[in-house]
């Protein structure tokens, strides 16, 4: 069974490279390509495609109006975001929306088909409901430094170094409370308990110098 | 009528026109700093555009590349982080000088997002209350989003703070805004106002809003926005 895929993103290069990746797919076929929302309205009303694949940043109308106005007048449809933005904000207000899915620009091609056949066949599709939904997840690789936050990196590094939380607070212009600070959220965060774990752990992700 | 009244009269008349005249031009050269921002900002928004489609994408091929060298060698690992770390960096540059997610999202997820980057990072605990009118005309939302950016930029710089507490409500039809920081102060009397803050002032005039900032030595810092829509 084919799933007809209509695509809307501004950025024709983009959108043509993705509609000629999923067309080349058996079971896939793009019936349609927008360029802003007001254009994906009509289109959705036309041909009530499988999939609606959409970018949020768009012209004329953004994608959150356009998601709005297209549940309004087909409640069921299948919505999968297309996005460059990784940020929990966008993800949460697209899920807030009624979006079934939600993939970054930068994913593989295969990551992409197989959200779109997730969402086809009704499951959603976010990335951090992996541990939440065994049957609809996505696949992500995560680094065990994604949790931390920038700062907390660079913290994580002069302490696998074998910097003192002294030290740390001189090298990155902070008061030691808040190395310290850093430093314990790091370990709650990794679930760690001392320094030589943190190195240990260094270690085996292979992250030490 | 006398002469006395007939010349009363007149000078009365004139003092009408001559203060229709005052806020005549006040209206326009608040019009003009209005356009004056707007400009300001669709220069940032290119300059951000160019950021993040030059560097960006240079580093984000780079960052590619390492990644998948990376279990190569621990140090090759360790320059994939930096790359990661450097293009992390380039991106929320390129976000704060242009935050497209107040055009995509609106108000409400941009002020959490500019929390949680601007405070996260700096070991900051914050409380958002956030709750707003359906529809916000656009140049004010980019006035309050610009003017907790600065304040939450000086509270991360200068207070030295634990938490951070923004709250955004609505009465009527004036919006008011407070970030709430328990941070060391300072007395308002003896610091200067900086750059940022001085044109934070300027351009809440120009939208007729109130910019309030209270502090003492020891006592925190609160800053009170209230802007007529």
């Amino acid at each position: 069974m084919t799933i007809n895929v209509v695509i809307a993103d501004d950025h024709v290069l983009m959108r043509q490279g993705v509609s000629q990746m999923l067309n080349s797919h058996e079971h896939i076929s793009v019936i349609d390509e927008c360029n802003d929302g007001v254009e994906l309205i009509a289109s959705v009303l036309k041909h009530s495609p499988d999939v609606i694949l959409m970018d949020i940043s768009m012209p004329r109308m953004s994608g959150l109006v356009a998601i709005d106005k297209i549940l309004a007048q087909r409640a069921a449809a299948k919505i999968l975001v297309l996005s460059m933005h990784n940020e929990v904000e966008y993800v949460e207000a697209m899920r807030d929306a009624g979006a079934k899915g939600y993939i970054l620009k930068e994913s593989s091609g295969e990551s992409l088909i197989d959200a779109i056949k997730k969402v086809a066949a009704g499951k959603i599709c976010f990335p951090d409901t992996e541990e939440k939904n065994n049957d609809g997840q996505c696949q992500k690789h995560i680094s065990p430094l994604s949790v931390l936050t920038r700062r907390e990196r660079e913290v994580f590094f002069l302490v696998a170094a074998g910097n003192t939380s002294k030290k740390i607070a001189e090298l990155l212009d902070m008061s030691l409370k808040t190395a310290e600070n850093h430093r314990s959220n790091i370990y709650k965060k990794l679930n760690l308990s001392s320094s030589a774990e943190l190195i240990r752990m260094a270690g085996k992700a292979g992250l030490l110098e | 009528m006398s002469d006395v009244e007939q010349e009363l009269a007149s000078i009365k008349a004139l003092q009408a026109s001559l203060k229709q005249r005052l806020d005549d031009d006040q209206a326009v050269l608040q019009q003009l700093a209005k356009r004056l921002w707007a400009q300001q900002e669709s220069e940032k928004a290119k300059l951000s555009r160019e950021l993040h489609d030059g560097i960006g994408q240079l580093l984000t091929g780079l960052t590619r590349r390492l990644q998948a060298l990376s279990q190569q060698s621990p140090e090759l690992a360790t320059l994939h982080s930096i790359a990661d770390m450097a293009l992390h960096d380039v991106r929320q540059l390129s976000r704060l000088m242009s935050p497209t997610i107040l055009d995509d999202l609106g108000l409400k997820p941009a002020l959490n997002w500019l929390c949680r980057n601007l405070l996260e990072d700096e070991a900051i605990t914050y409380e958002s209350h956030i709750d707003l009118p359906a529809d916000i005309p656009k140049d004010i939302s980019i006035l309050l989003f610009r003017i907790a950016q600065e304040t939450l930029v000086n509270t991360v710089k200068h207070s030295a703070a634990s938490t951070v507490t923004l709250s955004l409500g609505h009465h009527h039809n004036v919006i008011r805004l407070d970030i709430i920081d328990n941070g060391k102060g300072f007395d308002t009397k003896q610091v200067e106002p900086g750059i940022g803050l001085s044109s934070i002032n300027d351009r809440a005039s120009a939208f007729s809003a109130q910019l309030e900032l209270i502090s003492a030595i020891g006592k925190g810092t609160r800053t009170t926005v209230t802007v007529p829509i």
